[in-house]
């Protein structure tokens, strides 16, 4: 009985080894930059992207192959909750509050490295919100709608985050002379 | 959520993705901000976030994975997934709509074999659960009734507040505000109070206890007792630590901490081991409480047999 069906069945199931190393050779790294774009620790990103694979690993079974996306991205949020809820109560015992996200920008001239560097404060002091979808489009280089599908929201409500952090970062750049 | 855009939010976002085209595009290459929108969107198409090598990460990912539980088998069950799936949520409705647990919302958070995880409940108490232990509590009526039920163990840091309770299967534990430990497993039940007061109820006894005591009820008898500074749980420290307890119970834990098998068939482990063993290695368990007590091991793949 083992035709056409038990091969298609093959490759969407998440527990062959092929299928989930496809998955994660094309979700890997995206999912790192978007957590690592919402709260600006790498390691961290990379800790709770590891996380979620596991979570996959494990439950391979009972996840379905076309919900897998929105499943990642759901994990990874999850498990930041998590981390985050705990990482405050740690800062407030130690009273050190740490937020940067460091980008490695290209070699510049003077005054091009200097508008590099305001800018990269500027996109760490963006809500956390606007600066994924707006890093998600310019570095991964996704489509509104592509974002849209990842996070589980409306396409409009991609283009809005990202005209507001526009318009966050003209304000921010504006005062500045270059 | 409220996703109207006003005329120029849409514009701006249709333009960075280049859509922004006719008399709308030329309107905007000549107004007053142009320029600078035109360097954030140019330079900000030129930042990079650190490399990571993919193939790498799926190395480590795999090797993380094998520490991980198994995961479920496949075999029947994969191919009558649907049907069962179907059968398990019928039933599962039934009971909800039979029990009115329909607006009801359990949360549950677990801590896996290997892992101890640390939870922030809805009034900012904070649960430390140790490996292979879960709570859960109803999410959203939680912060007027703060009851929440364990199964293994966990410390907590209760805010000041109402009545808190801890219920697992042996007892239930009543505190105000103060930090507490609650160990219930294989019909041992102990509580060690931290900080603050406690109350511990279990059957018919129940005892009040002060910092640096602890409560613990064998067979149905609860008694309460001060600590010994080796009888406080040290888990959260990365160390477990016992007297006078049995084997059995000694590598239930190791076997909770390292997420492996241990085989017991050929020693008797109902001798009682007083030590500790530490959480950074698995052979260094085996060895703490192992080399005391003359036992030895081998394993195979992740089976641990004791000799």
């Amino acid at each position: 009985m083992k035709g056409f069906y038990a091969k298609k069945e093959d490759e969407n199931n998440i527990c062959n080894d092929h299928v989930y190393e496809a998955i994660f050779t094309e979700h890997y790294l995206k999912l790192r930059n978007y957590i690592y774009y919402k709260y600006g620790d790498l390691a961290r990103a990379e800790d709770v992207v590891q996380d979620v694979f596991g979570k996959v690993w494990q439950n391979c079974a009972t996840i379905h192959y076309n919900t897998i996306k929105s499943y990642l991205y759901k994990a990874a949020n999850n498990s930041t909750l998590n981390d985050i809820r705990r990482l405050k109560v740690v800062r407030s015992y130690a009273g050190t509050p740490v937020h940067s996200i460091h980008f490695e920008s290209p070699d510049f001239q003077l005054e091009e490295k200097e508008f590099m560097e305001k800018l990269q404060q500027s996109i760490g002091q963006l809500r956390p919100k606007q600066r994924e979808a707006f890093l998600m489009h310019r570095i991964d280089k996704l489509s509104y709608s592509e974002i849209a599908d990842l996070l589980d929201i409306s396409v409009k409500a991609v283009e809005k985050r990202i005209s507001q952090a526009l318009i966050a970062l003209k304000s921010h750049l504006g005062n500045y002379k270059f | 959520m409220e996703t109207k855009l006003n005329q120029e939010e849409s514009d701006l976002a249709k333009w960075l993705s280049g859509n922004l085209k006719g008399p709308a595009l030329t309107k905007f290459e000549s107004s007053e901000n142009f320029e600078l929108y035109k360097n954030i969107a140019v330079k900000s198409s030129l930042l990079r976030v650190p490399e990571t090598n993919v193939d790498e990460a799926l190395k480590r990912q795999k090797a993380f994975n094998k520490r991980l539980k198994k995961r479920p088998s496949q075999s029947s069950w994969h191919r009558y997934k649907y049907l069962w799936t179907g059968i398990a949520a019928a039933a599962v409705i039934a009971i909800l709509l039979t029990t009115g647990l329909f607006q009801k919302d359990t949360f549950t958070i677990q801590a896996d074999y290997g892992q101890t995880l640390t939870h922030t409940l809805p009034d900012q108490s904070i649960v430390i659960l140790n490996a292979g232990s879960s709570i859960s509590y109803m999410e959203k009526s939680f912060l007027k009734k703060r009851t929440v039920t364990l199964v293994g163990e966990g410390f907590f840091e209760v805010q000041k507040g109402s009545d808190f309770i801890v219920r697992s299967t042996s007892g239930s534990v009543q505190v105000l505000g103060t930090s507490f430990n609650v160990y219930d497993r294989g019909g041992t039940y102990t509580v060690h109070c931290n900080t603050g007061k406690v109350r511990v109820q279990s059957g018919d006894g129940a005892a009040i206890l002060e910092p640096g005591m602890y409560a613990f009820a064998k067979a149905g008898t609860l008694q309460s007792k001060m600590a010994m500074p080796q009888e406080i749980p040290m888990w959260r420290s990365g160390k477990n630590s016992y007297i006078k307890t049995a084997l059995s119970e000694v590598f239930d834990a190791i076997e909770r901490q390292f997420a492996v098998k241990i085989v017991r068939d050929d020693v008797d482990t109902k001798r009682t081991f007083t030590g500790f063993f530490t959480h950074d290695s698995l052979k260094k368990a085996l060895y703490q409480v192992g080399s005391p007590m003359d036992i030895s091991y081998t394993v195979k793949d992740d089976v641990i047999t004791l000799k």
